[in-house]
């Protein structure tokens, strides 16, 4: 760890080569395209370079700390690159009512992953998770987006994420 | 507070996707110090989670591999970039520098064989 934070080239290549796959994945479950998800997981290590002296090992992981920052930026690069001119209430209506679609065909590639695992799930688990998670919208967001109270976006969190992990591990 | 049902509320699941509000996610982090078996738990759970997306890898391309962890190695050696890059912009000046010289020596030549070939016309009877 600390030759990761002297940023040191060895320790930064073990971490790319150890960590890639994981996160290529993740990233693939956002954008399916191969050539613009190996784009993003070329940003995402140069970020974890450039950000790896905020990391705080006392609250988490680091695979934790990397996935979160994958994450965020796979929403980020499909943010920007589809939905520049829209606001950020139209995207959420835009997400919402393509949610049906997206329970057929998740994602162009057949990845055995999350998202898939997801899909398996009630459709109103999906639709929480898929706004959390995958498009990256805030609990309020989601709460006026599907038309349904605060605390009931935060049960069905709850309830599909422990679904989810009876289901992934 | 029951701990125990907290801990198998799904918060931790979400604190680790990053899915929480910020407040459930100070709440956790307070909590956290307080009880050591939610402190196990999360830590299990990142373990967990963290196997488990080993496992399900995908790998990108050789090509990208490569490209990336040049990347990597760029960022890691500035100065040595700054420095082949100030070598390359030295053989451009010494190319153009060479390109220009050949300009004007066929300039001169082509004007002196202009001149000399109209002084022979000239003087052809």
């Amino acid at each position: 760890m600390q030759k990761l934070k002297q940023q040191d080239n060895a320790a930064f290549r073990y971490l790319y080569m150890h960590y890639r796959g994981a996160l290529f994945n993740i990233i693939l479950q956002v954008i399916p395209q191969n050539e613009a998800a190996a784009d993003v997981l070329q940003e995402v290590f140069v970020q974890i370079w450039k950000n790896i002296d905020k990391y705080n090992e006392e609250k988490g992981r680091l695979f934790t700390w990397m996935l979160k920052l994958t994450g965020n930026m796979a929403i980020h690069q499909t943010r920007s690159k589809n939905f520049k001119v829209h606001s950020k209430n139209e995207d959420i209506t835009n997400y919402v009512s393509t949610i049906d679609q997206k329970i057929e065909a998740p994602t162009g590639i057949n990845h055995i992953g999350l998202r898939q695992q997801v899909h398996k799930l009630k459709p109103e688990y999906i639709a929480v998770l898929e706004l959390s998670y995958f498009q990256g919208f805030k609990q309020e967001e989601i709460a006026e987006a599907l038309n349904i109270p605060l605390g009931t976006v935060k049960t069905r969190l709850r309830s599909a994420i422990i679904e989810l992990r009876k289901e992934f591990m | 507070m029951n701990i125990k049902e907290y801990i198998s509320s799904g918060i931790i699941e979400l604190y680790v996707m990053g899915l929480c509000s910020p407040e459930e996610e100070q709440e956790l982090e307070q909590l956290r110090v307080q009880y050591p078996e939610l402190q196990t738990a999360i830590l299990q759970y990142e373990k967990d989670m963290e196997e488990k997306m080993l496992q399900q890898g995908i790998l990108p391309s050789a090509a990208a591999d490569e490209a990336i962890l040049h990347r990597l190695e760029s960022l890691s050696a500035p100065v040595v970039t700054m420095h082949n890059n100030i070598t390359r912009v030295r053989k451009i000046n010494w190319i153009r520098a060479i390109a220009a010289s050949v300009a004007i020596l066929l300039g001169i030549s082509a004007y002196f064989n202009y001149t000399l070939y109209q002084k022979t016309k000239n003087n052809k009877p």
